[in-house]
């Protein structure tokens, strides 16, 4: 049944952009070159064959994100992810025996610290003087780190690629070897996820606030994106920037670094995809060997993760700097598995997608009022319901209001006339070859298969998709043009240039 | 490595590695890493690695050419290299390459005007592009493969005829003069911009940018002399790679070039005169709480005889998340998310030696003690052999990643040749790189790096910055950044 399945979506995809013979043959053969399997203890791993070059690339999906931290700890999984990198009671010190109480101790000052400090009261004293203590235990602790032996040990082996990302919806770890190593990455993912220490927390802390400064507080359109996102979302945690707030991360302590990674990081909530020259027997024993014996730790209780309820009125936000001006605009929209997401992500090209989009036509080409425009569906997440954003730049000297006026304009014609056919096809024409042109590297096919397998539960959803777009009609995008692109679903954002007016 | 060196040496245009990535890989299964052996690993032999044949001819009229098949995906996609750039423009019309490129793409040819090249490549979602960077230009197409009979003619004409009409030159200074009054909004621009023209010089042809009156003095004309100067049969290196027939393809690429004017450019590249001086300087940036911190001297030529040694120091400094800057700076003392840095060597002319770090404001004193300490003690204590060691393995283990698509393989092919180097420079350097020992490394670091010499740019929130900048030695050079009024105003001061 699986199969039929995605020939069919193979031969859609043949259809649109492929003619002639030979490529369906090819299609064919990808996938023939997949294989699938999980653990006892429930981890996926999805094995796809690529013997182009003796190389392979290696991604972990935790299906958890900034959408699964508690209240007050914003920013935890990110924190972890940085954290994943420091080793593990094998790798990354020099006598662990020694290392262990010192990391213990500074738990249990670090806790005092946090009660001390929301206490009514706080004994001044009392606290500068475990500070102190933290400090001399941190440097004292430090003397046993070998740092980054993490890192080391696989860049040494020829390791490139080799980082992690987080977002709202998930976290994403990421490696390439010479394909003669996938042993080295089995052993090392492994240990990690299985074992992981929390040494240099309060220094890697301050390396993740340095990356806030550098993300958000110094960066104006960062500012302004996650001010947008905020007031957008009034109760759903997508609300919550996946750096953390300030006061929470500053908060934040060994303690719920383990919190979150004892919640999460369970064998039932991570998928393996690995792509490239690798034999899938060698990898399923592989996969026994290291990760079998992962421990499943019991189901844990999934938060109820509060809706979004509707919006009732536009919101705006007009942040006056001294930066150039900025412009965005968020609709609250639909999560990935909706039926309208299809059509969304259809429009958002229609609107700004290549110079033959509608937006592009007309504001920067032909009325030169923005520099620079785009649209996408699927902000900050897409797990659950997210937004449809427009982000634009003026021209010099071309005030927001008019810009946004040229905005108004084209959704109003977009409203009443709808789309054509000929400008829908294309649009399905870009996604499918966006999906051949993704084809092409290890790592991106072992990013999006493990993504689709960890989060909707079947690498296929990477072909499905097709399917599901190529069913959308041009009736389809007026309808979801006219339910979602409307004022009072709307959040605006303005990034004014203090003189604008002089400018103007 | 002596392997390695007769097969580079046989020079028969196949790029045979089969042998030297046996020997690589099993090398490294020697070397147990870390206090913790992964589990006494044992690596077993890499497959036999691909053969890459790739094909070369040159027409008459000077084009080059270099095709590669590759059959996995139903595309091909074509780069061509073009031998001019920047450095051929006259100075006062700074940015004539950027309307070039965009004019061209956005105005097309009388044929083919704009918008319906448009509508012909994204109803099949081919890709057609224009660039221009210092020292070279290029030109791209990529399209499924059977798109390309149909496409290929009209990226001919495009490169060859364009229209250039006065409302796209008009739409692409507009945009240039946009992005003018944008460039200070982030902290990065304006260092990278600055510290080249501390390095350079003020005027220096490599540190130049464009301004609002240089945008202003642009003719039309000033953009067809460019293209037809730049478009001519000696100055094209074409490089082909996709689902295609070599014999078929090099009959089709024969004729359509056939008829390109002949003529190539010579570019010449000015010296640079450089004198290793301390300073410090600051450009104000309010509204941020993080210095963006670049510090160097300059650096040197890719023909320095000491090239490999000077990249297996640029490993030990930086090379990866365990190099030594990552490791002091981020790791053990938290005082930025991003360090980097490394001792740059041009082919052209001399690179750039830098060292980047963004750290919050009260310790950017502190990160650039640290980066000094750092670079003085790989010169007074030296470095550990097993530190070069570590160094070697991560550049020579992930050798087998300059090889893994024959995208590379053509791309690094192209560069050579564009540069007058022999096509297996790279393969040459792996050699050279091998050799290098912990000597070689602490005598290319006394030799090269002069850290009590360093030019030191902050850009940053001078408000936050009295105390750091009141306890520096040395006196703080500040350097205006005007606001990003349009008129003429500014334009001296924005330098």
């Amino acid at each position: 049944m699986r199969r039929l399945l995605i020939l069919a979506c193979v031969c859609l995809l043949l259809l649109g952009t492929v003619c002639g013979a030979g490529a369906g043959e090819y299609l064919d053969r990808f996938e023939g070159r997949v294989s699938e399997f999980s653990l006892e203890n429930g981890m996926r791993f999805v094995v796809i064959e690529r013997h182009k070059a003796p190389v392979a690339s290696f991604v972990s999906f935790v299906d958890a994100g900034s959408v699964n931290e508690p209240r007050g700890k914003s920013g935890v999984a990110h924190v972890l992810e940085h954290m994943a990198f420091k080793g593990t009671p094998g790798i990354g010190t020099t006598n662990w025996s020694e290392e262990k109480p010192l990391l213990e101790e500074m738990q249990r000052v670090y806790a005092r610290i946090r009660d001390l400090e929301s206490a009514k009261d706080a004994d001044e004293d009392k606290l500068r003087e475990l500070r102190d203590k933290l400090e001399a235990l941190r440097k004292k602790a430090g003397q046993y780190v070998e740092s980054n032996a993490f890192s080391r040990i696989i860049e040494q082996e020829g390791g490139v690629d080799l980082n992690a990302a987080t977002s709202a919806d998930y976290t994403m770890y990421q490696c390439s070897l010479p394909a003669n190593k996938a042993e080295l990455w089995f052993y090392m993912e492994s240990r990690r996820l299985e074992n992981p220490v929390w040494r240099e927390f309060f220094t890697e802390k301050e390396v993740v606030l340095e990356e806030r400064r550098s993300r958000v507080e110094s960066n104006p359109i960062g500012r302004l994106v996650q001010q947008m996102t905020a007031m957008a979302y009034s109760a759903h945690p997508y609300r919550n920037p996946t750096i953390g707030w300030i006061s929470d991360l500053r908060n934040l302590g060994p303690a719920d670094v383990q919190d979150f990674y004892e919640q999460f990081y369970r064998p039932g909530n991570i998928t393996v995809a690995v792509a490239g020259d690798v034999n899938p027997d060698r990898m399923r024993r592989l996969a026994r060997h290291y990760f079998g014996e992962m421990f499943e730790k019991e189901e844990p209780v999934r938060d109820h993760v509060t809706a979004e309820p509707e919006q009732e009125a536009v919101k705006r936000l007009k942040r006056t700097t001294v930066n150039q001006p900025a412009y965005a605009r968020a609709y609250h929209s639909v999560a990935r598995s909706n039926s309208d997401f299809p059509a969304l992500d259809c429009l958002s090209r229609i609107l700004a997608q290549g110079r033959t989009s509608r937006l592009y036509q007309k504001l920067v080409q032909e009325k030169r009022l923005a520099a620079h425009i785009s649209a996408f569906n699927g902000y900050p997440g897409d797990k659950y319901p997210s937004l449809f954003v427009i982000f634009a730049v003026p021209n010099q000297g071309v005030g927001l209001d008019k810009l946004e006026k040229g905005i108004e304009r084209e959704l109003e014609r977009l409203r009443e006339e709808g789309v054509d056919s000929q400008e829908l096809e294309r649009v399905k024409t870009a996604i499918r070859a966006e999906l051949i042109r993704g084809l092409d590297s290890n790592l991106g096919l072992a990013k999006s298969f493990a993504q689709a397998e960890g989060q909707m539960g079947d690498w296929r959803r990477v072909f499905t998709y097709l399917d599901r777009m190529e069913k959308v009609s041009p009736e389809k995008v007026l309808q979801v043009a006219k339910s979602y692109i409307r004022d009072e679903n709307m959040t605006v954002a303005q990034l004014v240039h203090e003189d604008e007016k002089q400018t103007e | 490595m002596r392997i390695w060196r007769r097969i580079a040496g046989s020079g028969t245009g196949i790029v045979v590695l089969g042998l030297l990535l046996v020997g690589l890989l099993t090398a490294c299964a020697q070397s147990p890493p870390g206090p913790e052996n992964p589990g006494n690993l044992r690596f077993e032999r890499s497959v036999s690695w691909p053969e890459y044949n790739v094909r070369t001819f040159q027409l008459d009229n000077g084009v080059r050419f270099f095709l590669l098949e590759d059959h996995e995906l139903p595309l091909i996609d074509m780069q061509v290299t073009v031998r001019s750039g920047a450095i051929e423009v006259p100075e006062g019309k700074e940015g004539v390459t950027r309307i070039v490129a965009d004019a061209m793409r956005s105005g097309g040819s009388e044929e083919y005007p704009g918008d319906k090249l448009n509508a012909l490549l994204e109803n099949r979602a081919a890709e057609m592009g224009f660039s221009f960077s210092l020292g070279s230009g290029s030109a791209s197409l990529n399209c499924l493969k059977e798109d390309f009979p149909r496409l290929l003619p009209v990226f001919m004409d495009v490169l060859q005829n364009p229209r250039f009409p006065r409302d796209k030159i008009a739409l692409a200074e507009q945009q240039l003069r946009t992005s003018i009054s944008r460039r200070n909004d982030e902290q990065r621009d304006i260092a990278v911009r600055k510290y080249k023209k501390l390095i350079y010089g003020n005027d220096s042809v490599y540190a130049r940018v464009p301004q609002y009156e240089t945008v202003e003095a642009i003719s039309r004309e000033d953009l067809v002399r460019f293209q037809e100067q730049a478009v001519r049969a000696g100055n094209l290196y074409v490089g082909l790679v996709g689902d295609f027939d070599a014999d078929r393809m090099e009959e089709r690429l024969r004729e359509a070039f056939s008829k390109v004017k002949a003529g190539r450019d010579e570019l010449e590249f000015p010296r640079v005169k450089y004198s290793y001086e301390r300073s410090v300087h600051l450009v104000d940036k309010p509204n941020v709480n993080q210095t963006y911190i670049l510090m160097g001297h300059i650096g040197d030529l890719r023909k320095n005889p000491d090239y490999a040694e000077l990249q297996v120091l640029n490993e030990v400094l930086s090379g990866g998340f365990s190099g030594r800057l990552f490791r002091v700076i981020r790791t053990q003392r938290g005082l930025a998310y991003s360090v980097f840095g490394r001792y740059g060597c041009n082919i052209d002319y001399p690179g750039m030696f830098f060292v980047g770090v963004r750290t919050k404001s009260k310790t950017t004193l502190e990160a650039i003690r640290a980066v000094e300490e750092e670079l003085k003690a790989v010169r007074s204590e030296g470095v550990a052999a097993d530190e070069v060691r570590r160094a070697k393995d991560r550049f020579l283990n992930s050798l087998v990643f300059s090889y893994d698509t024959p995208r590379k393989v053509l791309q690094r092919r192209m560069h050579y040749a564009y540069k007058g180097m022999d096509w297996d420079s790279f393969e040459e350097l792996i050699g050279e790189v091998k050799d290098v020992d912990r000597r070689d490394v602490e005598r290319v670091a006394q030799e090269y790096l002069h850290p009590e010499k360093m030019k030191i740019l902050l850009v940053g929130n001078k408000d936050e910055l009295q105390d750091e900048l009141s306890a520096m030695e040395e006196e703080v050079q500040e350097i205006e950044l005007s606001s990003a009024e349009p008129s003429s105003r500014q334009s001296a001061i924005i330098r």
